[in-house]
């Protein structure tokens, strides 16, 4: 049998080679969990993103408006450049966690989900503090290309025959009758006695808003329900009682619903 | 002057610590795994004598150099084991060939051991010979054919196993599993060419 040990001990000898320090094996230790966290975060981010999208998109049921089931209606408006974000970030958690010294020991859907739901976790979290609507803005002006939650929510309103309409209070009185430009710049006439108002609407000149209702004729829009455009405006007036207009506005979307005349 | 027998009595822990101080007492590691790591490259490979040479040169050198990074959680034989099999790998796609014989050395009790597992008729291993489980084990995928000769040859357990291979110890068992149903079918395919 051949004498491996004193050829191997000859060859470091000659070679002058040396065990690398332990601070280096550290150091990419360290490198790798330090991108999982990293990838983790900007998975969750991702997903604060996704939440920030459908929670402005889907407040108070634009499904329902729209005259969508609630599932095909946040598929249809669901974020996608930020799923395939958070899956490459997932796919990225997963290659650095099986490259962390024990790693292997999991399998990697242990490993996948545990991420995802870390992503999910964490998204949920920034959601909370307003991180997606933050990170999604940031990058609509980085990024002429990208189209943020404002182009998509303007898209989603800008569908009057849909029954969904949005710009901003040019004159007139919101609680009757006014008139409103929107953002293509067409002036509509909307007529709002009957409209409840959902969240704090101030009426002024100049305020964006949102309407629901129909089209009555050529530039004249019934509204039955309005909304301040930005989402802060209805969670500020969520907690308003309800105004006899927007009791009588209730009963009258009721009676719509259920096919009865006005 | 060096205390031979107080190393020998080492364990392979104790012996990296004291190789980090003196370079010499890597010898005796060395000594202590040569022998299993030639029969293992050789099953798992079928290299020639030089070529296995090559293999265990260069993993006991990257050993050395990597001994710092060595885990005190793991067995030193799982962590060698591995750099090994990683080298042998290497090798196949340095040369970019797979191995096409796997060495089973006559009188081995792989059959012995596989047949018990997978329950084979006892009638069966009175018809193979160390030839005919070379042949069947150079017919099976790379994947099941490492977990046989771990589990069976090198007899190494399912941790020691996940930890050479670098693999959850879930699909260590799955691999395993799915290997000795493989190993079964060929044996009978192999018992029906023979009766025929």
């Amino acid at each position: 049998m051949k004498d491996y040990s004193k050829d191997i001990l000859q060859t470091l000898q000659n070679k002058q080679i040396e065990p690398l320090p332990r601070w280096v094996f550290l150091a990419r230790q360290i490198a790798i969990i330090s991108a999982f966290v990293l990838s983790v975060v900007i998975g969750g981010i991702s997903v604060s993103v996704i939440l920030s999208s459908l929670s402005e998109v889907a407040d108070f049921g634009m499904g329902r408006i729209m005259r969508m089931h609630p599932g095909p209606f946040l598929f249809t408006y669901l974020p996608y450049i930020w799923v395939v974000v958070m899956g490459l970030f997932s796919i990225s958690a997963y290659m650095e966690m099986r490259h962390t010294k024990g790693g292997y020991r999991y399998q990697s859907i242990t490993i996948v989900g545990a991420s995802i739901l870390a992503s999910l976790l964490l998204g949920v979290a920034f959601h909370t503090v307003g991180m997606g609507r933050f990170v999604d803005r940031r990058v609509s002006e980085a990024i002429p290309q990208y189209r943020g939650l404002d182009a998509r929510k303007m898209h989603l309103w800008m569908q009057p025959q849909m029954g969904m309409l949005a710009g901003r209070i040019v004159s007139g009185n919101a609680t009757t009758t006014f008139v409103l430009e929107d953002f293509s710049g067409t002036q509509w006439i909307v007529e709002s006695a009957d409209a409840v108002v959902r969240g704090s609407i101030e009426g002024t000149s100049g305020e964006r808003i949102r309407a629901a209702g129909t089209i009555i004729r050529a530039g004249v829009f019934r509204a039955t329900e309005l909304f301040p455009w930005e989402r802060n405006g209805m969670m500020q007036g969520g907690m308003r009682p309800v105004t006899d207009i927007e009791q009588r506005g209730m009963l009258l979307r009721e009676r719509n619903m259920r096919g009865m005349p006005y | 002057m060096i205390d031979h027998d107080s190393y020998e009595e080492k364990s392979d822990t104790e012996l990296v610590a004291l190789t980090l101080q003196d370079r010499n007492v890597y010898a005796y590691l060395i000594r202590r795994y040569e022998i299993p790591l030639v029969r293992y490259v050789r099953r798992i490979s079928g290299y020639s004598d030089d070529d296995i040479a090559d293999i265990l040169q260069d993993a006991f050198i990257g050993a050395y150099r990597n001994l710092n990074d060595f885990d005190t959680s793991l067995k030193f034989s799982s962590w060698i084991y591995r750099i090994v099999h990683n080298e042998t790998i290497s090798h196949h796609r340095k040369r970019q060939t797979r191995p096409q014989t796997v060495f089973v050395e006559e009188g081995s009790d792989l059959f012995e051991s596989l047949a018990s597992e997978v329950d084979v008729p006892r009638d069966v291993d009175q018809a193979l010979v160390a030839q005919r489980i070379r042949a069947i084990l150079d017919t099976m995928d790379a994947k099941y054919r490492d977990v046989l000769v771990l589990k069976f040859l090198e007899d190494k357990d399912y941790r020691e196993i996940s930890d050479i291979l670098q693999k959850p110890m879930g699909t260590v068992a799955t691999l395993i599993n799915r290997a000795k149903k493989q190993f079964k079918e060929k044996v009978e395919h192999d018992v029906a060419i023979s009766s025929t």
